[in-house]
């Protein structure tokens, strides 16, 4: 048998003529080894061996079947090796054709045949030599690689490594080094450069019908690349089995397309395209990818977005089979819990190399969770759905949602729980851990994507820092409050919003005591946050102290729909509030208040339509607050924590929950108002944010610096902020009891009351801030209303049918309050006569002419005090004793006997009788005379004006204001005194009273009541009388022939004439006595009346230029000519009565 | 006189040429329409390997034999000279059969091409082209880049084109250029499986073709068109398996492929060589060592270096005509292969088919029979035997000058181990039992011992050699010795042993 020393198998001898080795011989030669080793031998050889052996690998593997390494009857078809070259340069092509993607990782080197070589000979022998190798190969293997069209290579670099190269005989090839570190998922499933090889038919369908259009479009490509033609044929054929749809389309490419669908690819400079043998090569269009991604499954459902392209929502452990970017979603990609990247667009898609705005678990929940020390107001406040099935339900929890969350979805969309919608769930764990779930909406219907975050129990001593890269969030405990006021959302923009919203924040100890917390407030139809009008702190904590917290005031004008809750410092935790609104439904009711704006107290009632007035109210079904913890879930100690300054701080510096009926606060009420210690008047103050009505006053300790007095205080900046709070804080409630009530903001009307002897500056000044705040608060129909306090009890009296006999003759309504006394006579029900005057309780109960307080000297006070302070401290009434004792501070006579008159009304107080301050005084025989004195020089006075007007002898005498419980002090039986009254008029009138008599008539448990009761019961055709014109004022002079008296007319005479008619009544008084034996009638005792006899007379004169120097600074009067507006008679009074209660009170001690 | 120009490139072009060398210093001629004197340059990066320096040796005395006895005396017929030779003294340039490459030793490839200097783009492009690993001679994995280039190319052609790219720039080039006429013809010797033959066989055949851009020679458009052939030698032996070796078995015949394909393109495909002379065996017999060259590379020869020297002698048998170029592409290629008679693991004279018998049988036997009577009875026969003491006498003295002493007795010893290499290599060739009595010197070949003829025996030797010698006119005691000898063998295997001439 012959040898041939050779492949062909033809025969021959010697030398013989045989062929060309081709691909038949080259196969058919045996590897010993199989072939399938990966060792990639550099054989080739010509610089552009590489080129070389992805050409080769390209032919080899097109022979195979699946496009694969293949070994048939023990020949290599194609090796691992081959398959490796090829995937590379498919690699390649598709990095290129995805270039956006990767944009900032790559950049294209262009290698300019020409201009390169040229430089290469000119540098150095050892460049040129180079070259011309180089020159040398592409001049003798062009025709083989397509060098005659070679112009330009591209390098691609990749980290700063060259990745490959373009190739004239396959578009593309590969670098021999390590391309691990190239390793990526750009599309599907099929990460680059790795060991798993993959066919055009296994990779991106967008791909390979480029690939196919690239070629289809670009004959050269199909003339000069047979390999790659065969390649693709192959590929074609495969797909016919793997992929019909894509076989038939694939098909059917219109080349037109190429240009339409594609962008160019350039190399970074726009214009300057990459081309492969001239033919220039094109990338993904942008828009494509972000068209084809808009049909993902994962496309968040939205309700508002509108920031651009609507970004998946991704999560781990999907396993569905939804639609990803532009394939199918796989399981095995890793979504980030964190992303970096915070501009969304920027982001990269895990798993496949597409830029598109994407959303993961950080997104939207927080690394903090915020646990509170109590439940969660439910009824509410969204409480996140917290399971309190199990774990501790005495806690609550702010929502882990950061704000981008709100992007996308409205605080109702999270609340709804409706399909489709977003919803949040949490699960307590064991260790006090919490897993919070929140649902995303997105395009596959039905179907959502959970963000999940668990939540660990922080140490104690230091905070755990959350990781969110692993998606461990961290709980941390915080100390606070919000409080909402009002808690209603009309969602009408027609109606103003004013709310005031607190937080207080009580975190005073351990790792958090030095936190500062911060509210932001969003309308979920804006993104930015709601303007806060102002930013309050009142009260301050002092780290390591207990008792002490922060508050914040919040003044906004506009509605919100979530708060966002920031802890500035400690970590940095955060947390969404969601407000559950209740609906607001708009309604026609018409609301009347009448505000009684009292020197003592203040008084508010109200009537729905025509109904009968009450006091104002905030009942269980109009609560008018919003507190963030559960008022009746909440534990006593929050806990265990002693955080109750979070309830606290409520009552002392906010609102209420409730006003009047059985709660422990309501109107009448102390005009006081609280303010912080610190505040500085000058700057801008807000109602409810600087200052507050304290309905704690005289039931709690105060914290903060409490003013009275403020009808009289002087006038001036501080005091007007003060009465303006006081006032708007009263508008507020008003407004909310409309809108909380279906009431018509508008129609609503507002009666308010003034003394007739306020002097006009002052009343004027009042008028105007009761006019701005209606205006402003409730923009109303009709102008408030202003009346004389005096004509409104008559009203009442009358319309309540109180009168017996009716109102033919005259009736003397005199309404006493803290500061004045009004007096107006009414006859035909129409009032005739009106006088004022400031001769009113204080006179008694208050510091007299003493500009600053004196009740450390004042008799009552001196006589009382230590009983009430030893009284409530053997009661062990803790806090009221604390009250007595910073009222003592104050040393105001008027405040601490109102104090010791409001404590037998404090729903503290069981024995009433035991602490009745007006039953102690009418047991009281030595101070009996006082009162006694008092009300007798009323009913003269009363009587001498009614004289001196000629008007007949009144059939009623009806009592209202404070100041009438003195009444009841002087006697239980208001005969007795009406006995007493018939007298004095007798006195005066000298004439005696028909058959018809005097009554008296007064509401001894609502005295104060049927000032506002009036208001709202009367016609405005009774407000049509002119009060100046049936205004008298008593000269007391008038014997001198002064009905007028004007301030120039003050002269030492006219003053000594005064001090004698005072005289005069003393002498009047003296002889009633006489005539109805006080002793026998009233239990006055002998000693005082001795003592009474005594004081009497003294320093009338003295108490006379107190009085007028004392009225002249409160107004800062007023030019010599103006008109004195009341009586000067009261005035030597006014000592005296302040000069006898020190005499008196000393005589007996308190008998208990 | 025409020149054959050939390249012998790497191990194998070295191996190739010797055996070359040896069949025509047996008088071996190519039956040609023209005499062609050899010009061997020998292309090997690799200076101390001993194949190459057992070449040039033998090369050396063949030449130095050849000057001193002139053509026609049968031995060393064929006129073989160095480049430098062909020009004028002024010229001179190596004077030796090897072209010295420039800046290979211990230079790193990357330094050779200075990389570092290469601006942003070249040096992407040389960083894709030269990616990848190799293995260094310290047997470490190196970038290729870093490879260091004096052990060849160990398994690296691309690396080896650029660097025997240089060739082009060198003296021997431009020498070989400018005396290149269109008679001669060039011959390239290279193996497809190394590093150097591989890389070097397509850059002088590109470098001849590209002659017409090469700037620095004359002649080009003889360099061109010039009749090209080449053998290219495919795996024909194994070698120790060393896995820390550069040079896989494996990678023999991967890479043999690889460059198959490129060649099937760029060599063939586009008609570069005029005549192509495959060949391979893909007998498994015993292995070399594994030696990628820094150990000498010493690898004994092989029946197909015999085959393929042959090539050269077809190549030359070729006419003209068929080796027709235009524009520096073959008319006509041709590619042929090599066939003997019997598949055999030990080839004997025998087993070739008729035409190659014919044409070795009787000239190798006949150095082989010089060879044994000098190795074994010429000191018993100098200054007894009438042939030795004829005019010019081959007497003690010429036997001590350097002549005999030294080429001749020195290209006989190496023509010796040649034979005894081929012989003991598997698959072996071995046409004679060199250490046998002279009657049973050529395998499968009985002497014809009849009653009329004498004895096959150093006497009958003597006898013939006396015969031949009277009468005759020798221009010189060392062309007698080697005319006689050629003469007398001739005689006696034509006559005794029944070869055909």
């Amino acid at each position: 048998m012959s040898k041939i020393f050779g492949y062909t198998k033809k025969g021959g001898k010697d030398w013989f003529s045989s062929d060309a080795y081709s691909d038949k011989e080259i196969e058919a030669i045996k590897d010993p080894e199989g072939g399938s080793e990966i060792s990639l031998p550099t054989a080739i050889p010509s610089p552009f061996a590489r080129i070389d052996l992805v050409k080769t690998a390209f032919r080899n593997i097109a022979k195979t079947p699946d496009l694969k390494a293949y070994t048939k009857d023990g020949n290599v078809i194609s090796s691992k090796d081959d398959e490796k070259l090829v995937s590379d340069a498919l690699d390649l092509t598709e990095m290129l054709f995805n270039i956006d993607s990767i944009k900032e990782r790559i950049k294209i080197i262009v290698w300019d045949r020409e201009a390169e070589i040229s430089k290469l000979k000119s540098t150095s022998d050892m460049h040129r030599r180079f070259a011309e190798t180089l020159e040398l190969y592409l001049e003798q293997d062009k025709s083989s690689y397509n060098f005659d069209l070679l112009k330009r290579l591209y390098l691609i670099e990749y980290n700063h490594k060259i990745i490959g190269c373009t190739s004239p005989a396959t578009l593309f090839f590969a670098t021999a080094n390590d391309l691990t570190h190239a390793q990526i998922k750009l599309t599907k499933n099929d990460i680059t450069f790795d060991e798993q090889y993959t066919p055009l038919y296994e990779r991106d369908i967008e791909f390979q019908r480029y690939f196919y259009l690239l070629f289809k479009a670009n004959a050269t490509l199909s003339q000069r690349m047979p390999d790659l033609v065969d390649y693709l044929t192959k590929n074609l054929k495969k797909l016919n089995t793997t992929n019909p749809q894509l076989y038939d389309e694939l098909n059917k490419l219109n080349v037109a397309s190429y240009i339409s669908n594609y962008s160019e690819l350039d190399t970074g400079v726009t214009g300057d395209v990459v081309e492969v043998i001239g033919v220039p090569l094109r990338k993904r269009k942008k828009e494509d990818i972000v068209g084809s991604i808009k049909a993902s499954d994962f496309i968040i459902q939205s309700s508002k977005y509108n920031g651009g392209l609507m970004p998946l929502a991704l999560q781990n452990s999907l396993n569905k089979p939804f639609r990803y970017a532009n394939d199918k979603w796989d399981n095995t990609i890793k979504v980030p819990f964190v992303d970096s990247e915070t501009v969304l667009e920027r982001r990269w898609l895990p798993g496949v190399r597409i830029q598109y705005p994407y959303l993961t678990v950080s997104d939207f929940l927080e690394p903090y969770l915020i646990r509170l020390v109590y439940p969660i107001n439910k009824e509410k406040f969204f409480d996140g759905n917290v399971n309190a099935e199990t774990g501790d339900d005495s806690k609550g929890y702010i929502l882990p949602l950061k704000k981008q969350f709100f992007d996308y979805f409205t605080s109702d969309d999270l609340t709804s729980s409706f399909p489709g919608k977003p919803k949040i769930e949490m699960v307590q764990l064991p260790a006090g851990a919490v897993k919070v779930t929140l649902s995303i909406p997105i395009a596959k219907q039905g179907e959502s994507i959970s963000f999940e975050r668990v939540y660990y129990q922080s140490a104690e001593s230091q905070l755990s820092k959350p990781d969110e890269e692993k998606n461990k969030g961290v709980i941390v405990e915080h100390q606070f409050g919000v409080t909402l006021f009002p808690f209603i959302k009309t969602n009408n923009p027609n109606i103003e919003a004013y709310y005031r919203v607190q937080l207080v924040d009580r975190d005073v100890t351990g790792v958090l005591k030095n936190t500062d917390y911060d509210l932001r407030f969003y309308s979920n139809t804006q993104q930015d946050a709601v303007e806060v009008r102002a930013k309050k702190i009142r009260s301050s904590k002092k780290p390591d102290a207990v008792e002490t917290a922060t508050s914040q005031y919040y003044v906004l004008h506009k509605e919100f729909d979530f708060i966002q809750v920031r802890n500035l410092i400690a970590t940095g935790a955060s947390g969404i509030i969601i407000p559950q609104w209740q609906p607001y439904q708009s309604g026609n009711e018409i609301f009347s208040f009448a505000v009684d704006f009292g020197t003592t107290n203040t008084h508010i009632e109200y009537k729905i339509g025509s109904g009968s007035p009450k006091a104002f109210d905030v009942t269980p079904d109009d609560i008018q607050i919003a507190t963030l913890f559960h008022p009746t879930k909440t534990t006593e100690d929050f806990g265990g924590t002693g955080a109750i300054a979070i309830r606290e701080l409520i009552e002392h510096e906010f609102v209420p929950q409730l006003l009047g009926g059985s709660s422990e606060f309501k109107f009448p009420h102390r005009t006081v108002i609280a303010e912080s210690h610190s505040l500085n008047i000058e700057t801008e103050t807000f109602s409810l944010a600087d200052f507050n009505i304290p309905f704690i006053y005289e039931r709690k300790p105060e914290k903060d610096k409490i003013q009275s007095n403020l009808k009289w205080a002087k006038r001036e900046k501080g005091n007007e902020k003060r009465v303006r709070a006081f006032f708007e804080k009263i508008i507020m409630l008003l407004r909310n009891k409309v809108l909380f009530n279906r009431g018509n903001l508008s129609q609503t009307r507002l009666v308010w009351f003034y003394p007739s002897s306020m002097k006009p500056a002052r009343k004027s000044s009042l008028e105007n801030t009761w006019n701005e705040l209606f205006q402003q608060y409730f923009n109303p129909a009709n102008k408030p209303v202003g009346i004389t306090e005096s004509l409104a009890p008559f009203y009442y009296f009358k319309g309540a049918n109180k009168l017996q006999g009716g109102a033919y003759k005259p009736v003397v309504s005199v309404d006493i309050g803290g500061g004045t006394t009004d007096i107006v006579v009414f006859k035909s029900n129409k009032p005739l006569l009106l006088t004022s005057f400031k001769f009113a309780a204080n006179t008694i109960f208050g510091d007299g002419f003493s500009e600053y307080g004196a009740a450390s000297s004042n008799g009552l006070i001196s006589k009382y005090f230590p009983y009430y302070e030893n009284l409530l401290s053997t009661n062990k009434l803790y806090d009221l004793s604390k009250v007595l004792s910073s009222i003592k501070d104050k040393n105001k006579t008027e405040d601490l006997n109102a104090f010791f008159f409001s404590i037998e009304g404090n729903p503290k107080i069981k024995d009433k009788k035991l602490f009745s301050y007006n039953s102690l005084l009418s047991n009281d025989e030595d101070l009996k005379i006082l009162f006694i004195y008092f009300y007798t020089a009323i009913i003269y006075h009363i009587a001498e004006v009614m004289k001196n007007k000629k008007v007949e002898l009144p059939k009623h005498l009806i009592f209202s204001g404070t100041g009438s419980k003195i009444l009841s002090i002087i006697s239980p039986d208001m005969k007795i005194l009406a006995t007493l009254s018939k007298k004095i008029f007798e006195g005066v009138y000298n004439q005696t009273f028909d058959s018809d008599g005097l009554t008296i008539e007064t509401e001894k448990e609502m005295p104060k009541e049927v000032t506002c009761k009036g208001g709202l019961m009367l016609n405005t055709d009774d407000l049509s009388i002119d009060t100046k014109e049936i205004k008298a004022t008593l000269t007391c002079v008038e014997s001198k022939g002064i009905d007028k008296l004007t301030y120039d007319k003050l002269t030492d005479a006219t003053k000594g004439d005064i001090a004698n008619y005072v005289s005069d009544f003393n002498s009047f008084f003296l002889k009633l006595n006489s005539q109805y034996s006080f002793t026998d009638y009233f239990n006055v005792s002998e000693k005082s009346l001795e003592i009474f006899k005594d004081e009497l007379n003294k320093h009338l004169r003295d108490y006379l230029e107190e009085g007028l120097e004392y009225n002249k600074k409160l107004d800062e009067v007023a030019a010599d000519e103006k008109e004195v507006e009341e009586t000067l008679f009261f005035y030597p009074l006014i000592g005296t009565i302040n000069n006898l209660s020190s005499h008196l009170s000393e005589l007996t001690p308190v008998n208990n | 006189m025409a020149r054959l120009f050939i390249f012998a490139i790497g191990g194998t072009g070295s191996r190739v040429l010797k055996s070359l060398t040896m069949l025509l210093a047996s008088g071996i001629k190519p039956n040609s329409q023209r005499e062609f004197e050899i010009v061997p340059i020998i292309i090997d990066p690799h200076k101390s390997n001993e194949d190459l320096k057992r070449t040039e040796r033998l090369l050396g005395n063949y030449y130095s034999i050849a000057s001193e006895v002139g053509l026609g005396n049968g031995f060393f017929n064929t006129k073989i000279t160095t480049l430098d030779k062909l020009v004028s003294s002024e010229n001179r340039i190596s004077g030796s059969f090897t072209f010295n490459l420039q800046q290979v030793s211990n230079t790193r490839f990357k330094d050779y091409i200075d990389f570092n200097q290469l601006n942003e783009p070249s040096k992407a492009l040389a960083d894709i082209l030269f990616s990848g690993k190799s293995i260094n001679k310290r047997h470490e994995e190196v970038d290729l880049l870093d490879i260091e280039m004096d052990i060849g190319f160990v398994g690296n052609p691309n690396i080896g084109s650029v660097v025997l790219n240089q060739f082009k720039d060198s003296d021997e080039f431009k020498e070989f250029a400018s005396n290149f006429n269109s008679e001669d013809r060039v011959f390239i010797i290279s193996s497809i499986f190394g590093g150097t033959g591989a890389a070097g066989f397509p850059t002088i055949l590109k470098n001849i073709r590209d002659a017409m851009n090469n700037k620095n020679i004359d002649g080009k458009g003889f360099l061109q068109d010039a009749k090209i052939g080449a053998v290219t030698a495919l795996p024909y032996f194994n070698i120790e398996k060393d896995n820390d070796s550069p040079i896989q078995k494996s990678d023999f015949i991967g890479k043999t492929k690889a460059a198959l394909y490129y060649y099937k393109d760029n060599v063939t495909g586009n008609n570069s060589v005029n005549s192509l002379y495959y060949i391979a065996d893909d007998y498994s017999g015993k292995p070399y060592k594994n030696d990628p060259g820094d150990g000498g590379q010493k690898n004994d020869a092989h029946f197909v270096e015999l085959a393929s020297a042959l090539a050269v002698i077809d190549f030359l048998e070729t006419s003209d005509k068929e080796l027709e170029c235009v524009g520096g592409k073959a008319v006509k290629p041709i590619y042929k292969e090599f066939g003997i008679r019997n598949e055999t693991a030990d080839i004997k004279l025998s087993d070739f088919e008729d035409y190659t018998e014919r044409k070795i049988s009787l000239r190798l036997s006949q150095l082989a029979l010089f060879r044994k009577f000098l190795n074994e009875h010429l000191s018993n026969s100098v200054e007894k035997e009438a042939w030795s003491n004829d005019k010019p006498e081959i007497n003690k003295k010429f036997v001590d000058d350097s002549f005999y002493r030294t080429n001749v007795t020195e290209f006989l010893v190496s023509f010796g181990e040649w034979l005894k290499e081929m012989s003991d290599n598997k698959r072996g060739f071995s046409p004679f039992n060199l250490e046998s009595t002279l009657d049973s010197l050529i395998q499968d070949r009985t002497v014809k011992s009849g009653f009329f003829s004498g004895k096959v025996d150093f006497a009958m030797y003597d006898d013939k050699l006396s015969k031949k010698s009277k009468g005759k006119t020798y221009s010189s005691s060392q062309q007698k010795l080697i005319n006689l000898f050629f003469e007398t063998t001739e005689d006696i295997l034509t006559t005794k042993f029944g070869l055909k001439n």
